[in-house]
Parts: structure tokens; sequence; C-alpha cells
């Protein structure tokens, strides 16, 4: 199988992670709940994950890594731990439902959300930005790379206007965190929600919330923490403040080893890596009759070269064929070619919406650490016979 | 094999104690207690000084001011105590 899905997880993991998973289910306990040796192995392995992680993504503080299932719940921390009813939000076009569906929830119960839209390129407005963020604006939330078009926003300058407004910048990194810098200080994030199984290639069921010193975060779910066990309410020292419940020891030692595994491969390098193998696709998809590629992307694709947000790109590729619905093109790539794409809504439906594939839906492709030029040239092979046999 | 399970009763000893409120500042602790050569080691917190199930650091109170001029200074306490342990 040519697994171009990479973007929905990283599907091929480094040995060594799955390694360090089995070792931790042989061998250790749980992580705060006693001063036996498997605990305190728990204990240890839990907190060097959380400053490999700290450092893979520029936070001095890693005391402030917060473990969680996913990106999701990271993200569901951070809203609905930071918003109150009657609070203002900005968020955008390009947010995933993990951001989108506890927006709807506070609305719901009178916090008020605008977003940034995207025009028909996906490019982001970011006028927009600095007319909704105004002062009161308890948060804004930045997806730091489009899961749909692949492309990279301006952190910084979402930093600035937030800031400006005294409001607190949430950034999405569930699709940069491992393929890309991330500098959480330097780009003035607050809260930074990643996810531990795509580009980070870690175990399913990892992620997690960093919080700046000085940002206060509510407890969403509260239960046992390993300390302070008779006073009602959550500990207020971090990490244990936002992990109620037996954290997923086991996968954050792959987590840990994952970490560990991109800190040594290079970022840097990942990075570079993945940008030539996107430039390659879109360059031959663009000779591909009938397709149609979405997302901001330069004619000359040798600008991508990461230098800025505007000149880099995550490594995914939207697209639908002429002759195919995206569903079928998706299925046939599969069935035909054995080639993992993902059809559909991709959980991003302004983003859809905004490209004007809210019915078509899209195929996207997705690159990583273990994709090669060959499986890219066969994704494109492929294509090309599939677009010769489009039906009218 | 301790003397309790060999069956001569635990001998109590006297020991200083550092408390914590976070189980990352206890091995926080451990980690910079390690890297100066302070003796001691993480046990569950004693019921005398909280009823709590965090972890603390039992040392010899020969250790007691090494800790206190190597390793204080680098993390967050939430007391320290004399017992016989």
């Amino acid at each position: 199988m040519v697994y171009l899905n990479c973007a929905a997880t990283a599907h091929e993991r480094p040995d060594c992670v799955i390694d360090a998973v089995v070792r931790a289910m042989r061998e250790l306990g749980s992580s705060g709940r006693g001063a036996a040796e498997g605990e305190l192995g728990a204990a240890r392995t839990v907190m060097v994950a959380r400053e490999r992680v700290a450092s893979l993504l520029g936070f001095g503080h890693s005391e402030r890594v917060v473990f969680a299932a996913n990106a999701t719940q990271a993200l569901n921390m951070a809203i609905l731990g930071t918003v109150r009813p009657g609070d203002r939000v900005v968020a955008t076009d390009w947010d995933h439902n993990s951001v989108l569906r506890p927006l709807h929830l506070l609305a719901g119960r009178g916090a008020h959300v605008d977003f940034v839209p995207a025009d028909a390129l996906g490019r982001l407005d970011y006028d927009a930005l600095g007319r909704l963020v105004a002062p009161g604006t308890r948060l804004v939330v930045c997806t730091h790379a489009s899961n749909l078009t692949g492309n990279v926003a301006d952190v910084r300058r979402f930093a600035r206007v937030a800031h400006a407004a005294g409001a607190l910048l949430l950034v999405d990194a569930s699709q940069t965190a491992g393929a890309a810098p991330v500098d959480m200080e330097a780009m003035g994030a607050d809260l930074l929600a990643f996810t531990g199984h795509k580009a980070l290639m870690g175990p399913q069921g990892t992620g997690g919330l960093l919080v700046a010193p000085g940002v206060d975060v509510r407890p969403v779910i509260s239960g046992g923490t390993g300390v302070l066990s008779f006073a009602e309410g959550m500990p207020d020292a971090y990490p244990e403040h936002l992990e109620a419940g037996t954290l997923n020891g086991h996968g954050i030692a792959g987590l840990s080893a994952a970490a560990d595994f991109v800190a040594r491969a290079g970022v840097d390098a990942i990075h570079a890596h993945d940008l030539a193998l996107t430039r390659r696709f879109v360059a031959g998809a663009r000779k591909v009759p009938g397709a149609h590629v979405y997302g901001d992307w330069p004619e000359d694709l040798a600008l991508l070269d990461g230098s800025t947000p505007a000149r880099d790109h995550a490594p995914v590729v939207t697209l639908n064929m002429d002759g195919w619905e995206s569903s079928e093109l998706a299925d046939a790539l599969d069935e035909d070619f054995g080639i993992a794409t993902r059809a559909g809504g991709h959980c991003a439906p302004r983003m859809h919406r905004a490209l004007g594939t809210q019915d078509a839906g899209a195929v996207r492709f997705s690159f990583g650490y273990f994709t090669g030029e060959k499986d890219v040239d066969l994704a494109l092979e492929a294509l090309g016979r599939l677009s010769a046999e489009a039906r009218p | 094999m301790s003397a309790a399970a060999a069956g001569g009763g635990r001998r109590r000893r006297p020991r200083v104690v550092v408390a914590f409120d976070s189980t990352h500042e206890a091995l926080e602790c451990e980690r910079l207690c390690r890297d100066a050569g302070v003796a001691g080691r993480l046990i569950p917190t004693p019921v005398s000084i909280r009823a709590d199930c965090g972890l603390a650091w039992a040392m010899p109170p020969a250790s007691r001011g090494e800790f206190e001029r190597l390793v204080a200074p680098g993390v967050t306490c939430a007391g320290t105590y004399e017992l016989e342990l």
C-alpha cells in the first residue's frame, strides 16, 4: 500500500516508538499513583515526555505541557476552559471541527463567535482579523496549517492582533507539530494544541495542550490527580491542574520516543523533505488533465521554500478531477492502485464552503516522514490513468 | 529484603521529608538530587504530613545541608519536615 493519508495519522511509525510502547506495557505502572518502582518509572517516563515535547515545540515550561487523548481534547480544554458566556471569540474558516464544535457549543451558551473568512483560494482575510478582534475579545483561535489546503497561517500576525486587544491566542498545530518548525514562544502563542499520532509519529491516543505561564485555564474534567486527594477542586499546580484520571502512560512512552526520533531526525530536515514531496506532487498534478488543485499555490513552486508563512506549506494537497466524484476517485485510487487518500469533508466544513467544495468534497493527499518520491510518482501516474478513464 | 519483610520489624530512622504539590515537582527534585549527589529517594507522602497520595522526597538528616544548598533553589516545595520513618 502507498499511504498518502498522513494528515489523518502517521500509519507507519519508527520501531523505537513501537518498542517504547511495548516496554511501557510490560514494565511501567501508573504515573503519580504510588512510589513503587513501576509507578516511579511511569512518572519519570511521563516527565521526560513533557520535556521532549516542550523542547520540540519551543516551550520552556515542561511542567505546563498537559497531556490529552488527542488534539481535539486539548482544543476543547483550551476553549471551554478560557471562554465564558458573553465572551467574544474569533476563529477562522480554516478551523477543524475540533475547534468549531466547542465554539458552537459556547455560542449556544451566550458566547459571541466570529470567523475570519477565507476566499475561494483559501486565503485568510487578515484585514478582517484586525476588524473582528477588539478589546473585550477573550480568545483568538488560529490553525497553524489548514488540514485541507495545507496553507500556513501567519501566526505571529495573529498574536500581535490578539495581544493588542488583550486576547489570548490558541494555536492548533495538529498539522505542523513534527512536520515543520513550531516555536510556541516565538510565535507568541498563549496556548498550543498538538496531536501525537500525525507528523510526530507517536501512538494514537496521545496529544496535549501547552499552557503559557500566567494563562489560566479552568479544568473541564475533574477527577483524581495523584496529589491533594482531599481537596474538593483540582490542584492549582500544572500539569495536574488539567490532568484528571490515569494518564495514557503507555502511549506517552511512545510519544516520548517519537519526539526524540523527530528531534534526532531534525524538524528542519523533515520539513524540507515534506516540502519537496509537496512541490513534486503539485507540479505533477498540474499536468494531469482535468485535475483541480485547491488552495493558494505560487505559479513557481520553487518559491515554496518554507522561509515565510506565505512561502510555506504543510504536506497536504487536495484536489478534484473532472469526471470523477471525489469519493469515487479515492475509492479507485485505493482499489485499483493501493493508494490510500482521504475523500469527504475532512472535518473542515467552513473551509470546504470557502473553496466551494461543500457538496463535491475533495480528495486529500498527504505526505510524511516515510513517504518517498516513488510514492508521489505512483500517485501521479494513477491520477493520470484515472483521468484518461474519466467518464463524461 | 527489608527487616520487616524478614520478620524483624522495621526500625524507624530520622528523615527529612520534602513534600510537593505536583508529581512533576517531585520528579524534578529527584533528578536534581541525583545530579547533585544528594542521598535519598521518593516515597509516598507520609500521612502525618497530610492526607495525600502524592510523592515526597525523603533523605537522611545529614543530607539536608546539601539539599538546601544545591537543590532547594531549583524546586518548588510544599514544605520540609523532620520525621521518624
